[in-house]
């Protein structure tokens, strides 16, 4: 370091929170301790949102770990610009199975329980647990922790959460046949808190394993059908599922090829895969169904993976592709290959499997919480919450008297919840008489 | 101001399509309107608002500075947005460019920033802004405190509480 460059130098916060906005969230998180403002800055939402929209360069991929072994990280991450660095998913205290990924977050279920699940930023290593999708346990009409479909959606503009399961009914001990089949969907949202169950009609297949990840664009989730002929719609704001007609080039050259849905800058994209060729088309226009061919990568050069390289997650400079055991990065503007991550030994599953579009944020999943608590709170009867005050009076009490060396108020405390009980039980008395002189 | 009396009895013609700029210390430069205006846009501004006679008074804006944007919009103006087969040479010169400017002294760059900032370039800013950014990266939390004059206002206790929650991103 240079001499010079000891000394402060002065500079307006504006200018401050531009140079931190371009820092990766790692960093971020360090400088949260060097003083108050910074902290109250690097949570404000106009701040994430600068750091999302001018960390488009670092969107990579994230791959959970395939075997729960301790001596593997949960998950490594993997992008342009920092490389491959490994993330913990040990603060859940639970085991889990990553079922989506959208914009830094991440959706989980639990392996050990069903129909548990987590919504969580592995950055930030906050995290919500979502209410039971259901109190009974398993019935077969419910989409269950084998759900077909699992789409996570966070909505970079209004930081409005939504999980989607979603399953085929079946009737008790028959797989479903033809075209009388159901599609139940149950949709959470954070903001009430709550999910809602709808079902629908629905004749095609989905194609199943991992490589049918949900992209969320513009409050709708997308899934690519068996067919490979539509994308399948879930519009959340109307909680109605709807199709998207793939573009006509692509249909008429469908044949020995294969598809795969994935992001593009906020939109849908759909990736054509044929022995030679990568094709990249993004949805312009949902209600026109208008399709854009934005790039062309030859495939020439990785032939030797033939069959078993598939498109993980892309940006407008790199593509992600994944193999059995490695990951290979593509620069779009070099035309230059690249192997970025790869592992080694038997692994349970290839790569590709365990593989998902992820770059970091600082985007929150908790913030609705408040809101669900002052909802819970409201609910609650009157006598709870006198309760609940004269406790937190108590607290206030108690530290006051700690500031005078009196630690602890035992009789207080005892006498308060004595208090409660007695008129639970004059009211119950009460209750009691009335009934007795009614008869 | 004997710069400007003398380009004033100049020729007419060849003032044509100048623009004066007068740094915050009092510097004047001439420099081609287009290709600052397609950059900067403050400067954009005050041509339209008819400040094409006069010198542009750029009150914060240094003298050191002022020169590096200038080079940088001419450059950018010359080279960028160049079509054709020479795109992606120009790029290269460009990138090139870019990466020499952002090795200046940390002083330098923080002036430029705010003169960036000040003059509306956008790719200005970004470049330096994220040239900063990668000189901090790997810094101390203490370094930072040092470098951007802010003191420490958490008590140890509350520092600890911080370092916590995020305890598994400092190493």
């Amino acid at each position: 370091m240079n001499p010079r460059d000891s000394h402060p130098v002065s500079l307006p916060i504006d200018l401050t929170i531009q140079i931190l906005a371009r820092l990766p969230t790692k960093s971020l998180l360090r400088f949260r301790s060097v003083c108050k403002l910074w902290r109250e800055v690097l949570s404000q939402k106009q701040f994430v949102d600068l750091h999302f929209a001018l960390s488009s360069r670092t969107r990579g991929v994230a791959i959970e770990s395939p075997d729960h072994a301790a001596s593997t990280p949960d998950l490594v991450c993997v992008d342009p610009i920092l490389g491959v660095s490994a993330f913990s998913l040990d603060f859940l205290d639970d085991r889990v199975k990553i079922r989506a990924s959208c914009n830094g977050l991440l959706c989980c279920s639990s392996v050990r329980s069903r129909g548990v699940y987590y919504v969580c930023n592995p950055m930030t290593r906050e995290f919500r647990v979502l209410p039971r999708t259901r109190e009974r346990p398993f019935t077969r009409s419910e989409p269950e922790y084998e759900a077909t479909l699992v789409g996570l959606g966070f909505d970079p503009a209004t930081w409005r959460i939504h999980v989607a399961i979603a399953g085929f009914h079946r009737s008790f001990g028959r797989w479903p046949r033809g075209g009388d089949r159901r599609l139940v969907c149950k949709v959470f949202d954070a903001a009430t808190g709550a999910w809602t169950r709808f079902a629908a009609s629905m004749c095609d297949e989905f194609t199943c394993m991992n490589r049918n990840q949900s992209v969320y664009a513009g409050c709708s989730m997308n899934w690519l059908t068996h067919c490979c002929r539509y994308v399948s719609v879930l519009d959340l704001e109307n909680m109605l599922w709807g199709k998207i007609t793939l573009p006509d080039e692509v249909l008429a050259t469908q044949q020995g090829t294969r598809f795969y849905l994935l992001e593009l800058e906020g939109s849908v994209s759909v990736v054509q895969m044929s022995r030679f060729w990568m094709s990249t088309w993004v949805l312009k226009d949902r209600a026109k169904e208008e399709w854009a061919l934005v790039d062309r990568v030859n495939l020439r050069c990785i032939d030797g993976y033939a069959a078993s390289v598939f498109p993980i997650s892309q940006t407008k400079d790199v593509v992600f592709m994944a193999t059995q055991k490695k990951i290979l990065m593509h620069d779009r503007n070099s035309r230059v290959w690249k192997e970025v991550y790869g592992v080694e030994g038997n692994f349970t599953y290839p790569l590709w499997f365990s593989a998902f579009a992820f770059g970091s944020t600082l985007f929150p999943c908790r913030q609705a919480i408040f809101h669900m608590h002052s909802v819970r709170r409201a609910r609650r009867s009157f006598f709870l919450l006198a309760h609940k005050s004269a406790g937190r009076r108590e607290s206030h009490l108690r530290s006051s008297y700690k500031k005078r060396g009196v630690s602890w108020l035992p009789t207080s405390y005892f006498l308060l919840h004595l208090h409660v009980l007695i008129v639970f039980l004059f009211l119950a008395l009460e209750k009691f008489y009335s009934l007795f002189f009614s008869c | 101001m004997a710069t400007t009396g003398a380009s004033d009895g100049a020729s007419a013609a060849k003032k044509e399509g100048l623009v004066t700029l007068m740094s915050g210390d009092g510097e004047i430069f001439e420099v081609e309107a287009a290709a600052v205006a397609a950059l900067s846009v403050t400067i954009r501004h005050a041509i339209e608002e008819g400040f094409g006679d006069r010198p542009i008074p750029l009150p914060i804006v240094g003298a050191r500075a002022l020169a590096l944007a200038v080079e940088y919009c001419r450059k950018h103006h010359s080279l960028g947005g160049g079509a054709g087969e020479d795109s992606a040479a120009y790029d290269d010169e460009l990138r090139a460019f870019d990466h020499n400017l952002a090795k200046v002294d940390r002083d330098t760059l923080f002036d430029l920033i705010e003169a960036a900032n000040y003059l509306e370039i956008e790719g200005l800013l970004n470049l330096m802004c994220r040239t900063v950014a990668e000189m901090m990266k790997g810094k101390s939390v203490e370094e930072l405190r040092r470098t951007f004059d802010v003191s420490n206002d958490y008590t140890p206790e509350e520092e600890e509480e911080v370092r916590r929650e995020v305890s598994w991103a400092l190493d």
